[in-house]
C-alpha cells in the first residue's frame, strides 16, 4: 500500500503548559491512527523564541512530526489542530507523495533528527499557569 | 550603449559550490536561511547573493516556509 510521507510543525501557546503540549500531540496522533497513517518520528523542539509575535507570544513550544499517511490524514489533523486552541499555528510539509508503507525504514527514520531535536530547550518542564489562551491563528502553507 | 561589467570576479552560487550546503537547505535550518535575508528580514535578491536560479527558487521556498511558523520574520514594515 502506497502512502503518503508528510512532516508537520506545531506551534503550542507556552502558557499551556505541559498539558497543552500533551493535549496537542494526542490530537495529532489521534488524527493519524484514525485515518491509517503511521507515525515515524516526534520531535520535541522545546521553547522557541518566536521571529514575529503571535497570540500575544514571543515563544512557543514547537513539536515536529514525521508520519506516512493520506490526503485525508492531513485533513484531519489540521482540522483537529484549528479547533485546538493551544495550537497556535501549523504547517504540513509534503516530502514525498509516493511511499511503500511495509518497505519504509521506520528504524531509519527515528534514528534521524533534526537539528532542532537535541535542542537546549528540548524538556517541556516550565511552570503551569491557568490563564487561557484566548486568540487563535491558523495558517497552512502546502 | 550597454555597460560592461568592470572589474571584480563573477559570484558564485554558494549551493552549486557546495553540495553539502545545497542538502541543508531546508525550512527547518533557520541560521544558514538568515544568511540570505536582510536585516529587515527581505529576501536578498541572487543578483546580489550569486545564487543561481535554480537554488534562488528553492531558497525562497524554503525561507517562506520558515516564516509561516515563526522561523524567520516576515520583512518589517516601512522603509
Amino acid at each position: 500500500m502506497y502512502l503518503r510521507k508528510y512532516e508537520t510543525v506545531a506551534i503550542v501557546n507556552p502558557d499551556a503548559g505541559t498539558d497543552g503540549v500533551q493535549r496537542v500531540l494526542d490530537r495529532m496522533r489521534e488524527a493519524i491512527t484514525k485515518t491509517g497513517g503511521q507515525e515515524a518520528r516526534l520531535e520535541d523542539w522545546g521553547r522557541r523564541r518566536l521571529a514575529f509575535e503571535m497570540a500575544k507570544q514571543n515563544k512557543g513550544h514547537y513539536l515536529y512530526l514525521l508520519y506516512l499517511g493520506t490526503t485525508s490524514t492531513v485533513a484531519e489533523l489540521e482540522r483537529l489542530l484549528g479547533i485546538t486552541e493551544e495550537a497556535m499555528k501549523y504547517q504540513t510539509v509534503l516530502l514525498d507523495p509516493r511511499v511503500k508503507a511495509d518497505e519504509f525504514d521506520f528504524e531509519k527514520a527515528k534514528s534521524e533528527s533534526t537539528q532542532h531535536a537535541r535542542s537546549e530547550a528540548a524538556s517541556p518542564l516550565f511552570e503551569d499557569d491557568e490563564d487561557e489562551s484566548d486568540d487563535e491563528e491558523y495558517e497552512e502553507e502546502d | 550603449m550597454r555597460k560592461r561589467r568592470t572589474g571584480g570576479r563573477r559570484k558564485v552560487c554558494p549551493f552549486l559550490a557546495d553540495k553539502n550546503l545545497a542538502a541543508q537547505l531546508d525550512y527547518k535550518n533557520p541560521e544558514l536561511l538568515k544568511r540570505f535575508i536582510t536585516d529587515r528580514g527581505r529576501i536578498v535578491p541572487r543578483r546580489i547573493s550569486g545564487v543561481s536560479s535554480f537554488y534562488q527558487r528553492i531558497l525562497a521556498r524554503e525561507i517562506k516556509r520558515a516564516r509561516a511558523i515563526a522561523l524567520l520574520p516576515y520583512a518589517s514594515a516601512g522603509e
